[in-house]
């Protein structure tokens, strides 16, 4: 076995054992957070919902039930209007009226409470699964052009 | 009765002692680890027989040892799964016997970390395929979506695949150099000083 005289051999079989083994460790979690979506399928869960225009004006629905974000704003009675990126989720436009704006640079993004104070949401609020009483507010924050860093909620 | 018959005759009883040896001790350390789930010896006993005496003894050691443990076995009998595990069990021997004809000229002791990561990895990839073997007859035996077993079964798998890379990858050398002693320069049990 001449390959052996070569390391990256050796190395090529190692990082395909680790490949193999973290593939599996993924396809199981990710099992195991589809199966949970599909046994939640159905079961609202109450969050505290809010909404920011960022003119001073700022509302809560608390209580509102949903299975995802998207579920909740549906439920609180807002009217929303997004574009849907396929498996990546929606894009939300629109909110009560209310769009984003390319020449003031403000956009809808969502924020949740953290202990470390509003942390951004990382996903489309129809891919996002509420947990019981979270808190989610919508804001429309300004985007820096350049940047595209978000201001976080007041 | 001549000489050479005699040799043959002695070197082929042997070789069956060593493969009933090898058979006898992958049953028992089985049962002996039968509280420790997916940690076994039997998969390193079966590869360790088919790299110093050929694939079909190592397919053998395999097929007999899962023959017997998987008739006694304390978690139960089922057929399918039975048949499955025992033919997937000869895939160590083969593997083995191949690996053991390719490094019959190989220097231990100059490449002795390279030769044991490398074990550790042909521990590792022949149990990612009975694992595999092993889920799907599971799965098509008591109608579970093969993919879910597949899946589900992951945290064992890997565990399991793991725990061979570990003992292939620090027991191969050690059994194999000790066999080749015990057994004075068999042509199969190779490995040089």
């Amino acid at each position: 076995m001449s390959f052996l005289k070569n390391r990256w051999v050796i190395v090529a079989f190692v990082m395909l054992c680790w490949a193999i083994a973290s593939s599996s460790a993924l396809g199981y979690y990710y099992y195991q957070y589809a199966d949970l979506i599909d046994r939640l399928g159905g079961v609202p869960i109450p969050i505290n919902l809010g909404i920011d225009y960022a003119n001073g004006t700022r509302e809560w629905f608390n209580g509102t039930v949903g299975v995802t974000l998207y579920d909740a704003m549906v439920r609180a009675g807002w009217s929303v209007e997004a574009q849907s990126f396929d498996v990546m989720g929606l894009y939300v436009t629109s909110i009560n009226g209310l769009a984003e704006s390319q020449s003031t640079s403000n956009y809808w993004g969502w924020w949740t409470w953290t202990a470390f104070g509003w942390s951004h949401g990382g996903s489309a609020c129809n891919k996002y699964v509420v947990t019981v009483n979270e808190t989610i507010i919508w804001y429309y924050s300004y985007c820096d052009p350049t940047t595209w860093v978000m201001t976080p909620p007041p | 009765m001549d000489g050479l018959s005699n040799q043959v005759l002695s070197m082929k009883t042997f070789k069956i002692a060593i493969i009933t040896t090898l058979v006898a001790l992958s049953i028992a350390t089985n049962y002996v680890l039968i509280g420790v789930h997916n940690v076994k010896l039997m998969d390193f006993m079966v590869f360790v027989g088919g790299f110093c005496f050929g694939s079909i003894v190592g397919a053998s050691i395999g097929v007999l040892s899962w023959l017997i443990y998987g008739t006694l076995n304390p978690y139960g009998f089922v057929p399918q799964v039975w048949l499955a595990t025992m033919l997937a069990e000869s895939i160590y021997g083969i593997v083995g016997g191949v690996l053991g004809k390719s490094l019959a000229s190989t220097n231990h002791k100059k490449q002795q970390l390279k030769l044991s990561v490398f074990f550790a990895t042909m521990g590792f990839i022949p149990t990612v395929v009975y694992d595999l073997i092993t889920n799907v007859a599971y799965a098509s035996s008591f109608n579970v979506p093969i993919l879910a077993a597949v899946f589900v079964g992951a945290p064992f798998t890997v565990l399991h695949e793991v725990a061979n890379a570990v003992i292939f990858g620090v027991c191969s050398i050690p059994m194999i150099t000790a066999l080749r002693k015990l057994c004075g320069g068999e042509k199969r049990v190779v490995l040089k000083k």
